[in-house]
């Protein structure tokens, strides 16, 4: 045993004046009595006292110096040679994954982690440290190197569970980097063991694993949950739904999916021990909405159980054409159950708003702003001149990724007598067929908040209403007009991020200084979020459910945009711990309770000061 | 503030007038004694032998019975009040001390008798006499007596009854009443001195008094108690129980003096010294009758 500050043993001398105290104790206070008559009945008078005769109380004598001896020596701090020779520096990773959630052990696994980790902390000698990471999808250092244990409980409690994936590999690397250079580095993972590669952590013999949960608790969840539009159907929409069943028994259980809490179908499954099931379903909707798939039965893991996307609304467009008459193309767009079709003759004096206008052998000498389509413009107009035909014009080039024409070639096709139409300078215009010739059959021109199509061909002449590419380019057009392609908002995992244009807030006005982005998590908790580049950034979500992005003006919220964030992890649904998630390498207790020696000797310290009341009052020392 | 201050003297007028007309007949200077002599109240008849005064003879007795016999008369006389009071230094203890009590005890009891026109005699003692006051008649004699008592000193050692009520009754004087004004502590006993005072016809009342601290001192610890009477020192490391015992002890103390003072026909009044003293005055007329026709 060595001592940190020797040279507090002079406060030894201190024993001089108790012993001096203590003989001057004995001098009594001197009462004055009428008359010692009665008391002599009770005591027999005490014979004077020799300085030898003092020293009876002895026992009481060396008490005192023993309180004394043992706080110098408390204030000397004595420590153990082990006790520096094994100074511990602890880095306990807590995994607060979506499957430490399950309460297959009670209250839930992430509470009884906790506990463990308490224990580590009361376990804690004088000069062992400890480092807390909180792991989730991205690991987070709750608390770092420190040795005070209030700070450690603390930090401890301010942890709280998620529904995120476990990542579990970051985490470690974090943890290594913090005990690098410490040869009495010490990793401990207290986790279910619901994490990609936990067997490959089991084998390390460097980290200690301490499990949490069962080895046998089964979880049915549903672990892939998708919806988007359909790219054939305007009105369809279609949903992945994965479900596996983690159990060593069959089970019978059903999926309910709602639209806006309106039920669309309900889905009947048996699925086998381990079974995966994946199904792709089909359904139409104009509305959009919320879409919630539940697994009627419940189990230990409950945020698997409900998952949720959001089915963007199919609004009709409005189309006015303006042509003589063609028979294909009338048919074209009144096919497509989106399109509130409007066929004139002239165009109407005032231009209606949020119509996509679309002409047809016609050419206004000024192209009005909005949506705009051309098809077959005969005349000039403030972008182009007509320079004749073109008589066979042979397709030589198309812009195969552009939006415009997905899924469309023309190379074929006939289009005879195509007017030729010359660009005036400095037009922003995007070719997207082109001739042999370089003469431009299809193109587009963007400009601010105008969108023109031109399409030269001739549809009176040519096949190309005949081909099926006809419909799929107007199909292309009328979304490329809308601006909305496939419109698939894809459902988040959670524990990710994600960005919101800023656009997409329709905001009535330009951003201000009051203006404040917002998020609320599902649970109804409003936060303030980040404002960069247009983009309002989200932060991590770790909660599945709704999350609503929205902002405040003064006192007014708003909340335009909703994301859905759901578990989908397999590893995190399988919550059943790993037969051989376990270590060889046990953490050890230490056998003081942690404290320093000089704790204990001021206790017994104590202790003796009791001892010594005790008897001055019962008057044992006489 | 003095001992004897005006609002003393008020109250000792006071308790005159009260203890007159309380004992009224009982208090008057011609105390009726077993004594026949020379007064004028007829006590009762006797045979006449030679050499008696003629002008006691009932001759209407004589005319009827023919039988001479001589007319008794009950004797008048002063009552002798003596009182003893305790000088010694354990009267000193108490707040207020015991010793103050006493001695306006004293006073007060003279002034009554004074007033009464009774004769008054007061002694101070502790292990012997201290000081004395002879016996005296008359109110005006009251100022000396008070300034007598102010003057009278705590001296001596242990108090000893035995040897004061020895010299008291061996002097030339009529028995009459004694009130012994003490705390008692006599470490041979009080009782061997009242025995005597009764032995010697003296009538006896006790003013016991002490102090509440001595009845519950609340002393614990290792002490050095220190006996005012002879200076002794004792050693004593007092416990709950040892104060228990105390307490005990002294409370037997109390009901033995009591007891004592029961048997043999003496008034006793015991009180602490924290009363006041024409309260206690009255009371002791009224309870006890201290003062006999």
């Amino acid at each position: 045993m060595n001592l940190l500050s020797p040279a507090s043993l002079y406060w030894l001398l201190l024993a001089a004046p108790v012993v001096v105290f203590y003989l001057l104790k004995i001098r009594l206070r001197r009462i004055p009595v009428s008359t010692v008559m009665f008391w002599n009945q009770i005591y027999e008078e005490k014979k004077p006292r020799s300085i030898w005769q003092k020293l009876r109380h002895l026992i009481s004598l060396l008490l005192q110096l023993l309180f004394l001896a043992l706080l110098v020596f408390a204030i000397s701090e004595p420590y153990f040679m082990n006790e520096d020779l094994n100074r511990k520096k602890l880095v306990v990773i807590l995994d607060c994954s979506a499957s430490m959630n399950a309460n297959d052990v009670k209250p839930d696994r992430l509470s009884v982690g906790k506990q463990k980790i308490h224990e580590i902390i009361k376990s804690l000698r004088q000069n062992d440290e400890m480092s807390l990471i909180a792991a989730g999808m991205h690991p987070r250092i709750v608390c770092g190197m420190t040795g005070h244990q209030k700070t450690l409980r603390e930090s401890l409690d301010s942890v709280l569970n998620t529904d995120e994936a476990s990542s579990m590999e970051p985490a470690l690397k974090l943890a290594r980097n913090l005990i690098e250079d410490q040869p009495q580095g010490e990793i401990i993972l207290i986790s279910d063991g619901s994490f990609p590669d936990s067997s490959k952590v089991s084998e390390n013999k460097k980290i200690v694993l301490i499990p949490v949960g069962k080895k046998d608790s089964s979880n049915v969840g549903i672990t892939q949950f998708q919806v988007r539009r359909s790219l054939n159907d305007p009105l369809g929409y279609e949903i992945l739904i994965e479900a596996i069943n983690y159990s060593s028994k069959k089970k019978d259980f059903r999926i309910e999916l709602e639209l806006n809490e309106e039920v669309v179908d309900v889905i009947p499954l048996k699925l086998k021990a381990e079974e995966k099931w994946t199904e792709v379903f089909n359904y139409i909707s104009e509305e959009g909405g919320i879409l919630t798939a539940t697994v009627n039965q419940e189990d230990f893991l409950s945020c698997d159980n409900k998952v949720q996307a959001i089915l963007p609304e199919r609004k009709k467009q409005k189309v006015l054409l303006v042509t003589d008459g063609n028979h294909y193309l009338e048919r074209v767009f009144e096919a497509m159950p989106l399109v509130d079709l409007n066929v004139v003759n002239e165009l109407p004096e005032s231009i209606p708003e949020n119509h996509i206008i679309v002409y047809h052998k016609k050419t206004p000498p000024n192209i009005p702003d909005g949506k705009v389509l051309l098809i077959e413009p005969t005349g000039p107009s403030q972008y182009w001149n007509v320079q004749g035909i073109i008589e066979s014009p042979i397709v030589a080039e198309q812009d195969k990724k552009s939006e415009l024409m997905e899924n469309v070639r023309l190379d074929n096709v006939i289009m005879p007598e195509t007017h030729r139409l010359i660009l005036k300078e400095n037009q922003p215009v995007h070719p997207l067929v082109k001739s042999a010739t370089g003469d431009l059959l299809y193109f587009n021109i963007n400009q601010k908040q105008n969108k023109v199509l031109v399409l030269t061909v001739n549809l009176d002449k040519g096949d190309l209403p005949l081909r099926t590419a006809f419909p799929i380019m107007v199909s292309n057009a009328l979304s490329w007009f809308s601006g909305k392609k496939g419109e698939f908002m894809e459902a988040l995992s959670t524990g990710n991020m994600t960005e919101i244009k800023v656009d997409s807030l329709k905001l009535k006005s330009a951003v201000t200084e009051e203006f404040k982005p917002v998020l609320k998590s599902p649970s109804g908790d409003i936060d303030q979020i980040v404002l960069k580049d247009k983009k309002l950034i989200t932060g991590i979500l770790q909660k599945s459910g709704v999350w609503q992005v929205g902002y405040q003006v003064k006192d007014d919220k708003v909340f335009p945009v909703s994301v859905c964030c759901n578990l989908s992890s397999s590893e995190e649904s399988n919550i059943r711990v790993p037969e051989n998630f376990q270590s060889e390498k046990k953490h050890q207790i230490s056998g003081l309770g942690g404290r320093p020696v000089w704790m204990y000797l001021i206790l017994i310290a104590i202790i003796l000061t009791m001892c010594e009341w005790f008897l001055y009052q019962r008057r044992w020392i006489n | 503030m003095a001992l004897f201050g005006s609002d003393f003297l008020s109250k000792l007028e006071y308790l005159s007038i009260v203890s007159r007309r309380v004992f009224r007949g009982k208090l008057l200077a011609q105390q009726k004694t077993r004594q026949l002599g020379s007064g004028i109240e007829f006590a009762d008849h006797r045979d006449y032998t030679p050499g008696d005064d003629f002008r006691y003879i009932d001759w209407n007795l004589y005319a009827r019975h023919d039988e001479l016999l001589l007319k008794r008369f009950q004797e008048e006389e002063d009552l002798h009040l003596y009182i003893l009071v305790d000088c010694s230094p354990s009267m000193e203890f108490g707040t207020p001390p015991k010793y103050d009590l006493a001695r306006q005890m004293a006073a007060a009891l003279a002034y009554i008798s004074l007033s009464n026109l009774d004769r008054v005699s007061i002694t101070g003692f502790s292990d012997g006499m201290v000081k004395h006051f002879p016996l005296t008649r008359g109110k005006a004699q009251i100022l000396s007596l008070m300034k007598f008592l102010e003057t009278l000193p705590i001296d001596g050692k242990d108090t000893n009854l035995k040897n004061i009520a020895k010299s008291f009754v061996l002097r030339p004087q009529k028995p009459g009443l004694v009130i012994v004004i003490s705390d008692l502590f006599d470490p041979n006993g009080f009782e061997e001195g009242l025995n005597l005072l009764r032995h010697y016809q003296y009538e006896t009342h006790v003013i016991h008094l002490y102090d509440k601290k001595e009845a519950e001192p609340g002393l614990r610890g290792e002490l050095e108690l220190l006996d005012m009477e002879n200076q002794n020192i004792n050693k004593v490391t007092i416990t709950e129980r040892g104060l228990r015992q105390y307490q005990e002890i002294f409370r037997d103390y109390l009901v033995s003096v009591q007891t004592y003072c029961r048997r043999y026909g003496m008034g006793c009044t015991t009180s602490t010294a924290d009363v006041a003293f024409d309260e206690l005055i009255l009371n002791m007329l009224q309870a006890s009758m201290t003062v006999k026709a």
